[in-house]
């Protein structure tokens, strides 16, 4: 390996790699503040990257059904219970929210073509269209057993996953896509050349991870939630709803998920399942932080970046075998050097 | 704690049942209860270890490709007899299994399943891409088994085999749980401070019932290798791995029995499943998964215990098992636990949630 390939697995670690740390930050966000390991945040990935592909595409990306869905499901179940607590003022606005900006979305796509909007609004598009799935995920399936044990919420995840999968499956298809890079401009440094959709992807990371910490540091919804993962009963007993923190922290997930998949699509071919091995580097990272420290855990992913690269040009076979062996020594590190009491 | 007279009895029944099972039906109905009794064995492992253990793995596929595997390399390659494999598989999942579990299992029980499922992923990836495991096209002519001069060649002298097997493990299982060690595991799901404190070893208990999980899984990949006589990395992965939890899970988590009723639910509804799907929905692919995601999504919502607890409700009130209850509330955790048809059905067994911190 000579230095130029060095510098160019090194340009593709860290590419990947700040994927990887956008998607562990999220992690870290969702497991501290709702206990949730969130297995799906990887659909996300894929979700974004192919919604945003058939708006190219001039197709009405499947995700709207399912938004549809959903949200309908959500007005049901909320309205139902409104109406069985005579709050029957707040059914318009539940209603609303739920199914009448869906509609209003999924009417907007068809009137408007999407694939001759500028690249920008179609990525607003794509966005508005996944991210919504976030809160309405958490509505459905983690709320009601938001108390339960970190196993029950796992074992939710994992089910969410694979449902998710699916469901992508049937609304993608099995072909994958790849969307146009967001730029065409190139830089020679010395003899390796960079491109512009890489330094995109670091700059947008970079921006995204200051953009999170000055929420978490300078905002009230941000201050609310780093207060529900320090302590939950306490950030209660303070007037911080545990399901608006859920909710909330779900949205930063899909939104980060969504835009990781959209800034890595032009880079890579992305299938409807692409997203869980994506999301599960993500975690690698996440666990090296030990699903706590953020810093740690940004650090963690670039490495699994950087490993990954560099193994795909020394064994790329058994590339992916090499990253999630790496998960066993950072458990033997993490057990080693913690001392855990775990009360039921 | 006597096993009353009509859990007993329906037990023989449900044996004699299975004894004239492949002699009524057809070559389908067989294959598939024989599929039934593998993926009960896996799932028989998972109760242990995520309804009495309060732990859990969704990588047991990866254990059942360990057995699957060991036996089919050793058989081919070096023409070892198929019953010294057994050991052999046993031996390499025991090793894997001691030090995924050392590692993982001081830490809080979520890194467990986490460890497992980047442990069924990366051996997924290795058996496909080991050049001497056949890679991605596998393992074929992997010799029958022999039974003295019998050789085990179709589906229906099989089907004996399997049920046995599963049956002895069923019998083990609840006489594991009601040992010293048994207690032990029990104890894990409740928090570890308080068993701890009556001088239980944690950690040893938990790499236990791992270890035996492990061990289920590969038994049933042993079996597995040598009635198809072929193996290859699809049936080890990921995916599969997951469905044995919710085999688990739906069957019911808590109970032995769950174990079989999960998994002969999950894979009769597979069945029907990828008839149907497809042709609803006009395309071709695998969307069970989303039948069984969101099924699972509610069993958790809902009957977090599975199906088997209503099963014995519904069979309690319908006055055939009429001790249900007698044992209700002095038994609890072995109640449950020891599950079969004598465990207690009536709604104070709802309340004993085996899941660490169940609400």
């Amino acid at each position: 390996m000579d230095l130029q390939i060095a510098l160019l697995l090194g340009q593709d670690g860290i590419t990947n790699g700040a994927i990887y740390a956008l998607l562990a930050l999220a992690l870290v966000l969702v497991f501290a503040v709702t206990r949730v390991i969130f297995i799906p945040q990887g659909e996300f990935v894929a979700f974004g990257a192919l919604t945003l592909a058939s708006l190219q595409a001039g197709k009405l990306p499947g995700t709207v059904w399912l938004l549809l869905a959903m949200g309908t499901l959500i007005a049901v179940i909320e309205s139902s219970l409104a109406l069985r607590e005579r709050r029957f003022r707040e059914i318009p606005l539940l209603l609303m929210v739920n199914c009448g900006a869906p509609l209003l979305l999924a009417g907007t796509l068809f009137a408007i073509s999407p694939a001759s909007l500028p690249l920008p609004v179609q990525v607003l598009l794509a966005l508005m269209l996944v991210v919504p799935l976030g809160p309405m995920i958490y509505r459905l399936a983690y709320q009601p057993v938001a108390e339960a044990s970190v196993l029950v919420l796992l074992i939710v995840s994992v089910a969410m996953h694979v449902t998710l999968i699916g469901i992508g499956l049937l609304f993608f298809g099995a072909e994958g896509s790849r969307t146009p890079p967001f730029t065409d401009v190139t830089f020679e440094i010395g003899d390796a050349l960079l491109q512009g959709q890489t330094i995109l992807v670091m700059v947008a990371s970079v921006l995204l991870i200051v953009a999170l910490y000055f929420f978490f540091e300078r905002t009230i919804y941000g201050k609310a939630l780093r207060a529900t993962a320090m302590n939950r009963t306490g950030a209660r007993l303070m007037g911080i709803s545990g399901n608006l923190a859920g909710m909330l922290s779900f949205t930063l997930a899909a939104a980060i998920g969504a835009f990781s998949g959209i800034l890595i699509s032009p880079l890579t071919t992305i299938y409807y399942d692409s997203g869980f091995l994506i999301g599960l580097k993500g975690f690698v990272g996440a666990i090296i932080g030990g699903l706590a420290s953020y810093p740690v855990a940004a650090a963690g992913a670039i490495l699994v970046g950087l490993l990954e690269s560099y193994s795909s040009f020394h064994a790329s076979a058994f590339k992916e075998v090499i990253v999630f062996t790496l998960i066993i020594p950072v458990l033997l590190w993490r057990s080693l050097t913690t001392r855990h009491v775990e009360e039921g | 704690m006597k096993r009353s007279l009509h859990s007993t009895l329906l037990l023989l029944l449900f044996i004699a049942a299975l004894a004239i099972a492949p002699l009524l039906l057809p070559e389908f109905y067989v294959t598939l209860l024989n599929y039934i009794g593998l993926y009960a064995i896996v799932a028989l492992g998972l109760v242990m270890l995520t309804g009495v253990g309060g732990l859990t793995s969704f990588g047991q596929a990866a254990f059942v490709g360990l057995g699957a595997y060991t036996s089919a390399y050793l058989t081919t390659v070096h023409g070892v007899s198929p019953w010294l494999t057994l050991p052999a598989g046993l031996l390499v999942t025991a090793v894997v299994a001691l030090s995924l579990g050392l590692v993982t299992l001081r830490l809080s029980g979520h890194f467990l399943p986490l460890g497992t499922i980047a442990w069924g992923m990366s051996l997924y990836y290795l058996f496909g891409n080991l050049d001497a495991l056949g890679g991605h096209t596998g393992i074929s002519g992997i010799p029958p088994l022999r039974l003295l001069d019998l050789e085990l060649k179709s589906g229906r002298e099989f089907f004996y085999l399997i049920w046995t097997v599963l049956l002895v493990l069923v019998l083990a299982t609840r006489n594991l749980l009601d040992s010293r060690e048994g207690r032990a595991i029990r104890a894990l799901k409740g928090g570890s401070v308080m068993a701890e404190a009556m001088g239980v070893n944690t950690p040893r208990s938990k790499i236990v019932v791992f270890t035996v999980a492990a061990l289920y899984a590969s038994v049933s990949g042993w079996l597995y290798a040598h009635l198809q006589r072929f193996v290859n990395p699809t049936p080890f992965s990921l995916t599969q791995g997951i469905e044995y939890l919710f085999m688990a899970v739906v069957g019911g988590v808590s109970h032995v029995w769950g174990a079989i009723l999960g998994a002969g639910l999950i894979t009769v509804l597979k069945q029907w499943l990828q008839d149907w799907l497809p042709r609803l929905l006009g395309q071709s692919g695998n969307f069970e998964i989303i039948v069984f995601g969101l099924l699972m999504i509610f069993v958790l919502h809902r009957a977090r215990d599975g199906l088997w607890p209503m099963l014995q409700r519904f069979f309690s009130t319908a006055g055939v098992v009429a001790h249900a209850g007698r044992r209700r509330g002095a038994a609890g955790a072995a109640g449950t636990a020891r599950g079969g048809f004598s465990a207690a059905g009536g709604p104070g067994c709802q309340q004993a949630l085996w899941w660490p911190g169940g609400q």
